[in-house]
């Protein structure tokens, strides 16, 4: 179990990974279904600056 | 462009910025004048919330549709089902819901109530959670008996059987599990828009979150089977900017392939811990769509071992209801949701039926397309008065 901060707002959710303190989390009707790493932000963002060249 | 990892920088990074939306556009105009007529269908409602409130259509050039496939789990949960959980309510039974299946009006009235809502104002026992955590929660501290109405596709399975698992819900508290699965669906719309000798579908909006918990794998059938280039894409505009652009790009080049555009949070392979608990948990067998039909493997139901959680056991319910006519009349929200007719094309639409007084399932949830449409303006590209 996990307390999510949903932008002032927290709330517990169920979470089946191990979620570290400031991770950014997806989270579903009360899951935690993903986690957000730093790298795959840059990676993600760098792709798509790609696609418009 | 690069920046921190917070959420107001997703925004900037995947909203705001205007300049790559622009140079996506004229990548995706450009483009476009390389294919004929091409249609492309989501199967999320919250990637038809974003093409709509984001005015995408407007911004894509003519031979290119974009089409709401079904993506919302409210819209197609059949009324049988929503009648059940009404006579439960009158018969004691506490009966746990999702917001906006609280306000999902039924075929056939339950002395004389149409919704869950309206059962509640006249003293049926219903109860509004965030989660089925709540309402395991609630269900072990008031010890009532209680039933959870499990609607959602596959991102929700997870809660459901992990918590089964665990051995966290009590003894007093039944599923009921309406999950139903993305997949298959998207096969079955993909086949019924072939079928019926309408423009085929040429690629594929995978649904983000869903394949969070699934995997782009899970859509390599696409692509390999059928041809189709498909595209897992996240929920900002940019992202199913990114999408249309890659669809296009694998459409001109006929090289179909299933691509990862929301790479920040969707991988190959899902998310295994969750995958493993649904498995455990979960059998998959045929399920019935409101509005659109019985859909082979495409609803998760619990195992035999689970028997003692299942309402289905409990209340000795249908797992597949009959599938005849499941909209009022003059209602075309299954035409909607496989993505055949628009909002615009029903009858009753901004007319009977409304956000404010919804009666097709698609009015209700803010995923529904009537919904989105009538509150943001899904019409005018197509110059209809709706």
């Amino acid at each position: 179990m996990v307390l999510v901060d949903f932008g002032g707002i927290e709330k517990r959710a169920v979470s089946l990974d191990e979620v570290k303190e400031g991770e950014l989390v997806i989270v579903h009707a009360g899951l935690v279904i993903g986690k957000i790493r730093e790298e795959d932000y840059l990676r993600n963002i760098e792709e798509i600056q790609l696609l418009t060249r | 462009m690069l920046g921190e990892l917070n959420q107001t920088n997703i925004v900037r990074d995947f909203r705001e910025n205007s300049e790559i939306a622009r140079l996506l556009c004229q990548k995706i105009n450009s483009l476009a004048s390389e294919v004929g007529p091409v249609k492309f269908m989501n199967f999320c409602g919250t990637h038809e919330w974003t093409t709509v409130y984001f005015g995408l259509r407007h911004l894509l050039p003519p031979n290119i549709e974009l089409v709401a496939g079904p993506g919302c789990p409210v819209c197609v949960t059949p009324s049988y089902f929503i009648e059940q959980a009404i006579r439960l309510a009158f018969e004691g039974f506490v009966v746990y819901t999702y917001g906006d299946s609280y306000r999902l009006p039924v075929l056939n009235p339950v002395d004389g109530c149409r919704t869950l809502e309206e059962a509640r104002s006249r003293g049926g026992k219903v109860k509004l959670v965030y989660s089925f955590l709540e309402a395991v929660e609630d269900a072990r501290r008031e010890k009532e008996k209680a039933v959870f109405l499990g609607i959602g596709f596959e991102t929700l399975a997870p809660i459901y059987s992990s918590l089964l698992l665990a051995g966290k819900v009590p003894e007093n508290l039944k599923l009921l599990s309406l999950v139903k699965l993305t997949p298959p669906a998207a096969r079955f719309a993909i086949k019924y828009h072939k079928d019926r000798g309408l423009l085929p579908i040429s690629g594929v909006i995978a649904p983000g979150h869903v394949s969070t918990v699934i995997g782009a794998s899970s859509w390599e059938f696409l692509p390999q089977e059928l041809g189709l280039p498909t595209v897992v894409a996240g929920f900002e505009p940019i992202d199913v900017l990114a999408a249309v652009f890659l669809l296009l790009k694998m459409c001109v080049e006929k090289r179909p392939r299933v691509e990862i555009e929301y790479k920040r949070v969707v991988s190959w392979e899902g998310n295994i811990t969750a995958k493993k608990t649904i498995a455990a948990t979960f059998r998959m067998s045929e399920s019935a769509w409101r509005g659109i039909g019985i859909i082979p493997e495409s609803g998760l139901f619990l195992k035999e071992e689970f028997s003692d959680f299942d309402a289905f056991t409990t209340f000795n319910l249908e797992h597949v209801p009959e599938a005849g006519e499941d909209l009022a009349p003059g209602c075309k929200c299954g035409e909607i949701m496989i993505g055949v007719s628009r909002p615009t094309d029903c009858p009753l639409f901004g007319k009977r039926c409304t956000p404010n007084s919804p009666v097709g399932p698609c009015m209700v949830s803010v995923e529904g397309p009537c919904n989105i449409w009538a509150r943001f303006g899904g019409s005018d590209v197509f110059g209809d008065s709706g």
